[in-house]
């Protein structure tokens, strides 16, 4: 297994300083979900864990070692990521969008051995793809997109998963069939996955460790329950908020409420 | 999935997709039969027993024309042509823009600035024999001032670009100077350069230049893959374990280097690394092998049948076929642009 | 706002005696005074400033002017920072059409090669302007600066290829191609300029218009401008600048694209501002260019686009890299 951690992590854009010296480790085989405000930095702590962001001072590692040490391609074998906004190339089926995934596993000998082609047919049957394998995918709606983006992912057969928002610009519907998909990921095929996730009700009914952002800190961690309650996340989004149990699937439930009105 | 098939042998393996590369071959096809009408059809136009007899007896007089003549001349065209059509291939995978090309990125316009500087300045001492070095090492050139000037803790496919277009317009006004400001003999050979044509190709042309396209392919060859995924996010690459940079360095050098074979021999002709790739890619959807060599092909019969009209459609003269490649490519590629506006 | 202007004037004044002055053969202002307010027939040196130097004098402020705010035009329409009558293909429209018509007439009268000119410089842009409008939100800076620059190609390949068919008629477009103010009597250009001074002046009446939209489309229709009839009418603006420019002078490269950026930067963002510092700083560069041109090789001559080229295309480069430190 592959565990990823930060040590001291300072950096930013230009001269202006967004991580300021966190540290943090993520629980191995658990869903683990960054929430915070905007501009917070919890997008860029993902891209500094994901090797996008070269840190200023500290150090990102991948089961202990330097992740900038190893190869970006040895690195691509336990460590596959999602980004925002992906962009597809033009042109391009489901199916080889997906096969793209196997590249860190080839070499110019063997591009297309049969462990890929096995690995290609289960993240499409996995992510429920199989009979959109053929469409080009700048045809595909929201939700089939995130989902073939998410096969290419799964078809890269890393231990470790990072995704960027992979529930924004989708409905509700969904963001639920997303995230369905990635806990049954996490339950059946026992990988890690860290995400950013802009739904705080969302973020605590899916994630087992949810990692507060505030000013390029780490503001707090641990199970739903304890992060999410009503002071902290004063601290966290500046916002006045009620508490109480969901009282379906007993995790934390957040009921924002105007600035002006106390209650 | 029947339509993918495996190519597998102990370690080795591929994937193909036989679909696209009926395609391929059916243009394959034409493309020959274009290469047997460009040897039948010139001044003296040749029936296709003619032909034959010809191409059997290569002393006779119509034997010399069709070998000597027509034969290398066509061959050069269909080089050049395969040679430009991948350059553009390459560099709109790498710009990720079906606009990119070695006309817009500065590389031709590097070869024309050299070629017209050698025009001016040394061809009278030494003859054209080293304009086809001046011509590449200016393209070469060119492509390494825009990659360094674009240069930003790495490059992004947006400055490459803009940089390439600001490169082309000085290089360009340097072109127009040493045009204006040399005598009139010098600016017209210059400009049949400046357009394109494979005039008095012969077979020691056609041999260096069949090497160095060789010796491109060979390097491409195991490049492919990896302008496949220089189409994806830097985000994704990085993802899946490309060192970006390094990919996009040496892909943009072998797309400069693959136009710079082909414009020292064919001067600067416009069009054909921005018409071919777009052509194959609309008849080979999914980029991959099959796309690329569709845009080989393409190229290369687009420049013979250009170098065919130029010297049968207005006899006696022989014109450049760069203006016959203008005039194929400019009325397709204006459709490209109010498509991709609407 | 005048005294903005005031010290920008003041140099254009500097400049244009300076124009006045310089050449092969170098004039004292006293010498120019005279020539211009109290000419002597026979003085050969009076002759030389109301001719030559004169009409190449207006003619380059006419130019940069013009350049200088159609170049800011295109940028605000279009929202491209990188927009220009170069760039964007118009001057090559402009050079193409001229081909055309050398090589179909042979020597053609003046005004013929100015209405040919012209035509084709709005041709171009209304074809460019189309591909702009067509979906101006989603459109990236690099599409449009992408279909310019292949725009461009397609004329120069036009021209070319006509040029080689007809090798009489490229001694007598050199002079477009190349770009330069000398050599146009006053009498074949004054409509231009006077073209050219009307859409200036005609300007003033879209530049709050401009203002809201910059902020975009849908913000300016929803401020209540009338953004299609806008939008033509600076279509229209920017044909009758860049086409008058590059029919008085030919291809005159980057003026279009750097003037507004260095307006912006002196002035405010503010159209009401910046677009008049860019008419002024235009013919200022122009006109410096000009004496440049004319006086670094002697006895030759370096033609104005190419000197313009010179200086842009740095310039042009550096704001680039600048950019990039804002957008990766």
């Amino acid at each position: 297994m592959t565990t990823i951690s930060a040590r001291r992590l300072t950096l930013g854009y230009q001269r202006r300083t967004i991580l300021r010296d966190l540290s943090l480790d993520l629980p191995e085989g658990r869903i683990s979900v960054l929430v915070g405000s905007n501009g917070c930095g919890k997008s860029t702590l993902l891209k500094a864990l994901a090797r996008l962001l070269d840190p200023w001072q500290g150090q990102v590692s991948l089961d202990g070692h330097d992740i900038r040490r190893r190869s970006t391609r040895a690195v691509a074998r336990v460590l596959s990521l999602l980004p925002q906004h992906p962009v597809a190339p033009e042109g391009i089926s489901v199916r080889q969008l997906v096969c793209l995934g196997r590249h860190p596993h080839q070499s110019w000998l063997s591009q297309w051995s049969e462990e890929d082609e096995r690995r290609v047919d289960d993240a499409l049957e996995r992510t429920a793809m199989r009979d959109q394998a053929q469409r080009r995918v700048e045809t595909l709606s929201g939700g089939q997109r995130q989902r073939a983006w998410i096969a290419m992912a799964v078809a890269q057969d890393t231990p470790l998963m990072l995704l960027d928002e992979p529930t924004s610009f989708l409905d509700l519907t969904h963001q639920m069939e997303v995230l369905e998909l990635l806990k049954s990921l996490n339950r059946e095929a026992g990988k890690t996955i860290v995400m950013v996730l802009h739904d705080l009700n969302l973020a605590c009914r899916y994630a087992d460790h949810i990692v507060a952002v505030r000013d390029g800190r780490v503001h707090a961690q641990g199970a739903p329950p304890a992060v999410i309650t009503r002071e902290r996340v004063r601290e966290i989004f500046q916002l006045e908020c009620r508490v109480i149990e969901d009282p379906f699937f007993h995790t934390p439930l957040c009921i924002p409420f105007g600035k002006q009105r106390d209650a | 999935m029947a339509e993918v098939g495996a190519l597998r042998l102990g370690g080795f393996s591929r994937a193909v997709v036989w679909r696209p590369w009926r395609r391929v071959l059916i243009v394959l096809g034409a493309a020959g039969l274009t290469l047997l009408a460009c040897l039948a059809l010139g001044r003296i136009p040749l029936a296709p027993g003619a032909l034959a007899s010809a191409l059997a007896t290569p002393h006779s007089d119509l034997g010399l024309i069709v070998w000597q003549l027509r034969l290398p001349r066509t061959l050069l065209g269909a080089l050049v042509g395969g040679a430009l059509a991948l350059s553009g291939w390459l560099l709109q995978q790498v710009m990720r823009n079906p606009l990119a090309s070695p006309d817009t990125l500065g590389v031709t316009s590097g070869a024309s600035a050299a070629a017209v500087g050698y025009f001016a300045f040394l061809a009278a001492d030494l003859g054209s024999r080293w304009l086809p070095l001046a011509a590449a090492s200016g393209a070469l050139f060119a492509a390494c001032v825009v990659y360094l000037m674009a240069w930003r803790r790495g490059v992004t496919p947006l400055r490459l670009v803009l940089t390439g277009i600001g490169l082309s317009a000085l290089l360009g006004a340097v072109t127009t100077f040493v045009l204006v400001s040399s005598p009139l003999s010098t600016t017209l050979s210059a400009y049949v350069w400046l357009t394109g044509s494979v005039y008095g190709g012969n077979w020691p042309d056609v041999g260096q230049l069949a090497l160095w396209f060789a010796l491109a392919v060979a390097v491409m060859a195991p490049l492919v893959r990896f302008a496949l995924l220089a189409a994806l996010d830097d985000a994704l690459a990085v993802g899946i374990g490309v060192r970006v940079q390094v990919v996009r360095a040496a892909l943009m050098i072998l797309a400069a280097s693959l136009a710079g074979i082909a414009v020292a021999w064919g001067g600067a002709m416009a069009f054909v690394g921005l018409v071919a790739p777009h052509l194959a890619r609309r008849l080979v959807r999914a980029p991959g092998a099959a796309q690329v060599v569709m845009a080989c092909v393409l190229g290369a019969c687009l420049v013979m049948l250009a170098d065919l009209a130029g010297r049968t459609l207005c006899l006696p003269l022989d014109l450049p076929a760069g203006i016959f490649v203008a005039a194929i490519g400019a009325p397709f590629f204006l459709g490209l642009l109010l498509r991709q506006a609407s | 706002m005048s005294r903005r202007l005031l010290p920008l004037i003041a140099v254009l004044a500097g400049a244009v005696l300076l124009s006045l002055m310089a050449g092969a053969r170098w004039l004292d202002p006293l010498t120019v005074g005279q020539a211009l307010w109290a000419p002597s027939p026979t003085d050969v040196d009076a002759l030389l400033v109301r001719t030559t130097r004169l009409s190449r004098t207006l003619v380059a402020l006419a130019v940069g002017a013009a350049l200088g705010v159609a170049g800011g035009i295109m940028q605000t329409l279009t929202r491209n920072p990188l927009a220009s009558p170069g760039l964007l293909g118009i001057n090559a429209g402009a050079l193409f059409a001229v081909v055309v018509l050398v090589t179909l007439g042979g020597a053609l009268p003046g005004w013929l090669a100015n209405v040919g000119a012209f035509a084709g410089a709005a041709l171009a842009s209304l074809l460019v302007g189309w591909i702009a409008m067509r979906r101006p939100g989603e459109s990236s800076p690099l599409r449009l600066i992408l279909a310019g620059a292949a725009l461009t190609a397609l004329f120069q390949a036009f021209s070319q290829a006509l040029l080689v068919i007809d090798q009489q008629g490229l001694d007598a477009v050199l002079f477009w191609l190349a770009g330069s103010v000398s050599g146009r009597p006053l009498a074949d250009v004054w409509p231009l300029m006077l073209l050219a001074l009307a859409a200036l002046l005609a300007c003033g009446p879209c530049l709050r218009p401009w203002n809201v939209l910059a902020a975009g489309e849908a913000v300016a229709i929803g401020a209540g401008v009338a953004v299609r009839r806008l939008q033509l009418v600076s279509i229209v603006l920017v044909v009758a600048l860049a086409g008058s420019a590059v029919t008085m002078a030919g291809n005159i490269a980057f003026v279009g694209l750097i003037v507004p950026h260095v307006a912006r930067r002196v002035s405010t963002p503010d159209h009401r501002h910046w677009l008049p510092v860019a008419a002024l700083l235009g013919a200022i560069l122009l006109l410096l260019a000009d004496v440049a041109a004319r006086t670094l090789i002697l006895p030759g001559e370096v033609p104005i686009g190419v000197m313009t080229a010179l200086v842009g295309a740095p310039v042009f480069m550096a704001l680039l890299r600048r950019q990039g430190a804002a957008h990766g």
